[in-house]
């Protein structure tokens, strides 16, 4: 479990740092789809993210701070390499723009959801 | 997170296949130029397009010693390919026609123009894509504090 609300909003920050790195990978690979001997990247954000989570879900006290999640950036792999030794497909990378971008927007409005609760408390002991 | 540099990526690859399709133009133009500078004919030019990884710093070589880097980019260099024979058209009546009656043309073929100009259109629609994306991204984020 995530316990405090600044682990939450630091874990949210992760992940949108996350998502924001991956489309800075996705646009580099689609700048790069005629570059010779290009190979497509990516992270490994999703690996990542799972790992934290099921961490910091088998122990409730356990010190899992998201300020140690650490994304790698590596090669993609499976890929058809054309005729230039570049391996960017041009769909796939369409595809995670796309995917990415809506990830990114649900990340964000969560965060923004945190936000409004944490204003929400408050406002309320204002009285 | 670093918008400019999203902006900046998607800005090199539309500048790229901007290049291309200019010396795309320049060889369909130039199809017929029989005699340039050098007394030959039209030579066709092609784009070099290479990754910019800024593999040579140093320092981020080292930050970077276990994993790919991160990329910035592309870079466009304009060469000439030599290998590539003229097209040799016979017509002796040609002021140019050489003693067995042969003009040598450039060695430009125009269909193959043709395609790298069809590949040059679709992947600056790809890079305009992304740029678009990355805006809407980043008015996601500037949405969070409203």
């Amino acid at each position: 479990m995530i316990n405090s609300t600044s682990e939450t909003l630091s874990f949210y920050q992760k992940t949108l740092e996350g998502l924001w790195t991956r489309n800075e990978l996705i646009s580099n690979n689609i700048a790069n789809s005629d570059t010779q001997g290009y190979l497509s990247k990516d992270i490994n954000f999703e690996k990542v993210i799972n790992e934290y989570l099921s961490a910091s879900k088998a122990d409730y006290k356990s010190e899992v701070d998201p300020e140690n999640i650490k994304y790698r950036i590596e090669h993609k792999r499976g890929l058809d390499v054309k005729s230039n030794g570049n391996n960017v497909d041009m769909d796939k990378e369409m595809v995670s723009l796309a995917e990415n971008q809506m990830k990114y927007d649900l990340v964000s409005q969560a965060l923004k959801f945190q936000l409004n609760l944490i204003n929400t408390v408050l406002s309320e002991s204002k009285g | 997170m670093n918008f400019i540099k999203a902006i900046d990526i998607s800005a090199n690859g539309l500048y790229a296949q901007k290049k291309k399709m200019e010396v795309i133009s320049q060889n369909i133009a130039n199809a017929d130029t029989l005699v340039t500078e050098n007394g030959e004919p039209y030579r066709k030019k092609r784009v070099v397009i290479t990754e910019n990884d800024n593999a040579n710093q140093f320092n981020k070589v080292l930050d970077n010693f276990s994993q790919p880097l991160k990329g910035e980019g592309v870079k466009v260099d304009v060469t000439t390919p030599l290998e590539e024979p003229f097209k040799l058209l016979y017509d002796p009546d040609h002021p140019l026609a050489n003693e067995n009656g042969y003009v040598r043309m450039p060695n430009v073929d125009t269909t193959e123009e043709m395609l790298e100009m069809m590949s040059a259109t679709r992947a600056y629609e790809a890079n305009a894509t992304v740029m678009d994306a990355a805006k809407t991204m980043f008015q996601k984020a500037m949405e969070i504090m409203k």
